[in-house]
């Protein structure tokens, strides 16, 4: 039995195809269409994933949507009851949008499959998950718990924006919900806004600038704008927040409450905005304990799975790790709505149709999140020297080595290997590489090769027989959803005068023996590589280990600042000659930047929105 | 000579109509929705206020013991053929 998961209309729109309980393909619509967070239909990741498993839409059992549209709308409509005659604007806005089209989500949804495949009753084929039934299930199905409480967090679905699971074989019940709007997501995204960053694409920076502050704001924070109940339950003010009237998440009465104007984007980053980001980082953390002690005490479970953008925070999730409250912590790779898709088809499998699920799920069952497309060698050559690219091509040990040799040398590498990662971290299939032991590849990894501001930090890639020579961390982190500390032997202090440093100045400072991928406070977004899901990563590290004494390389994913990730050899090709990679390595193909023809240069900076 | 002129004038008169439809559109929407907003979703929720609904749990509950909302027995399954 086939079902394809669809996620669509609302921010990073996606499509997944299960069969039989085991996903087969999955991909975001931004790979293809190259628009960052693409919310169209995913029409090109769904012609993907069939052509994936070699079938139509004629050859799909089922299609799920990951929420239920008319609930949604429901909410809005309950919403500015709340507020009225406050947010004419937004209400205006919202409903040109939903009376124009997203309230007919299901007609839609259904003249597209009878366009590709007529002769269906689609209608009896469609099927809704919620939302964060749909987190939930992505979470569950693909973990390698038989057992488990189930905890998603993100900004809202339809009512829910945190909701609390038991899972258990092939069923999950619901217990209980947190419901707009207060929200952890958008408490996170009003902060990012108000610092100065966009929403839904910025809250990653925001949880890369919290170490380089003080969380001052904590307690203010805590006494106005966030009550947090012993179990981690909590509701917003709401006279601190736009989004339910207006169209700005972040409040005119934070700037009273912090006593700081809201930074425009191309304003520099102060003291204060780090404090600001040390603060809801550290109030975000603590809500996520809380509530992750209280299910545990609450249902005795030991396993977790997590789910939901908020998911995304591996720092907190480091945190419920060592918290030891629960003994294994699983975390959904595409934890965002991209992954929706993927649980909503796994949610209509079990649920809704009673299938089992799969004998085996070990590790897990996202494959390493390698769902994506792949390319052969002779089609890789092919396509290269149809974009004009000089290469060579090499058997496999050869490639090995000499991409090995290029990192040893400090060069930066564009790393194009086997299926597209589903999900927004790259995790060795479109990576670009370094060696994490330069002490200035940070900062020129940052402004050279991604375009982007110096002080956001890069994750490491170790091989998973050696991250506790390294980290402070034993276990499985093959998502880089986890943050652990460099270990204290391979640290290295810093002196008063480096202490006293501000900001970003004390980024500079080398801090351990990988200083690239060890951020200011001794921490690190840890990926453990895996010989079983990515050998040939796996032999890369190896490989660079040998030359250098050194298991690990900085992995940071394959585009600029603002740019999807890379999708094909052609996308590989245009981010090596619009940036400063070194060498690109594409399947068996060994690219040098020195040797491609300098009509080919292109500037990319400028070409995609800043994210 | 003078059919693509003629052309060009049609194109840029089309352009004009339908911009100017366009904007009758929006004012129509916007006069519509202004009714509805000001005119029946306003009062109503006044009324709702005033009768002390409170949907979206606006108001801190400092003697509750927790703020999570429990599903109800009935609805911890859902019913994916439906879209709400």
């Amino acid at each position: 039995m086939r079902i394809l998961g669809l996620s669509a209309f609302y921010h990073d729109s996606a499509a997944a195809l299960v069969e039989d309980g085991k996903v087969i393909a999955a991909a975001q619509e931004e790979r293809f269409t190259r628009k960052k967070y693409d919310n169209a239909y995913p029409q090109n990741a769904i012609a993907y994933c069939l052509n994936e498993a070699n079938i139509g839409l004629s050859g799909v059992d089922f299609v799920a949507f990951y929420d239920k549209p008319l609930l949604k709308f429901q909410r809005l409509l309950e919403t500015y009851l709340a507020f009225a005659p406050q947010g004419f604007a937004s209400f205006r806005q919202a409903m040109t949008s939903w009376l124009g089209d997203k309230l007919f989500q299901k007609r839609q949804l259904i003249e597209r499959c009878k366009v590709a495949a007529p002769g269906f009753d689609w209608k009896t084929r469609l099927l809704f998950s919620e939302h964060h039934l749909s987190h939930a299930a992505s979470a569950f199905f693909p973990s390698p718990f038989t057992t488990a409480v189930i905890l998603t967090m993100d900004g809202v679905g339809e009512w829910a924006t945190t909701s609390a699971a038991l899972g258990d074989g092939n069923r999950i019940t619901i217990l209980k919900e947190i419901h707009f709007p207060h929200s952890l997501g958008l408490l996170y995204s009003a902060f990012t806004d108000f610092i100065g960053f966009r929403v839904n694409s910025g809250e990653y920076k925001v949880m890369g600038l919290a170490p380089y502050g003080e969380p001052r704001f904590v307690q203010r924070i805590l006494d106005h704008v966030i009550d947090v109940k012993a179990d981690g339950s909590f509701r917003l003010n709401q006279e601190y927040f736009g989004y339910c009237t207006g169209l700005s998440t972040a409040g005119e009465r934070f700037a009273e409450l912090f006593e700081v104007p809201a930074r425009a984007p191309e304003m520099p980053l102060e003291g204060v905005h780090m404090d600001l980001a040390a603060s809801i980082q550290a109030v975000t953390e603590q809500v996520v304990l809380r509530l992750t002690r209280s299910l545990a005490a609450e249902t005795g479970v030991r396993n977790l799975c997590l789910a939901g953008g908020v998911a995304l925070n591996c720092v907190a999730n480091g945190k419920v790790l060592r918290d030891g409250k629960f003994d294994r912590v699983w975390v959904q790779p595409a934890a965002g709505d991209a992954g929706g898709s993927l649980g909503a088809a796994l949610a209509a499998y079990h649920l809704e149709l009673g299938q089992p699920r799969p004998s085996s799920n070990q590790p897990d069952g996202m494959s390493g999140s390698y769902l994506g497309p792949a390319f052969d060698d002779d089609e890789i050559a092919r396509r290269l020297a149809a974009a004009g690219a000089v290469l060579t091509t090499h058997d496999d040990d050869e490639i090995i080595d000499r991409t090995a040799r290029a990192l040893a040398a400090e060069q930066a590498v564009g790393w194009f290997q086997g299926r597209m990662e589903f999900g927004p971290r790259a995790l060795g299939a479109r990576s670009i590489l370094a060696d994490p032991r330069s002490p200035t590849m940070q900062r020129t990894l940052n402004l050279k090769v991604k375009y982007r501001e110096s002080f956001r930090p890069f994750a490491p890639a170790v091989l998973r027989e050696d991250v506790a020579d390294w980290f402070e961390f034993d276990g499985d982190s093959p998502y880089m959803l986890f943050v652990a500390d460099v270990v204290g032997r391979r640290q290295r202090a810093m002196s008063a005068a480096e202490r006293r440093l501000f900001g970003i100045d004390k980024l500079n400072v080398v801090r351990s023996d990988i200083p690239a991928v060890t951020h200011i406070d001794y921490s690190a977004r840890i990926q453990t590589v895996h010989r079983d899901t990515n050998p040939r990563f796996h032999a890369l590290i190896s490989r660079f280990k040998a030359l250098t004494g050194c298991p690990v390389l900085v992995n940071t994913s394959f585009n600029v600042r603002g740019e999807p990730i890379v999708c094909t050899p052609e996308d590989a090709f245009r981010c090596f000659m619009g940036s400063e990679i070194d060498v690109l390595v594409v399947g068996n193909c060994f690219l040098c930047k020195k040797e491609q023809s300098p009509a080919l240069r292109i500037d990319y900076r400028g070409r995609f929105d800043p994210d | 000579m003078s059919e693509p002129s003629d052309a060009g004038s049609g194109k840029i008169l089309a352009r004009l109509a339908c911009r100017l439809l366009r904007a009758i559109g929006d004012l129509v929407q916007l006069l519509a929705l202004s009714i509805f907003y000001y005119g029946v979703l306003t009062p109503l929720a006044v009324l709702l206020r005033l009768a002390g609904r409170d949907r979206l749990r606006l108001e801190p509950g400092p003697s509750l013991a927790t703020y999570w909302v429990e599903r109800p027995a009935a609805a911890r399954q859902t019913d994916m053929t439906r879209q709400r």
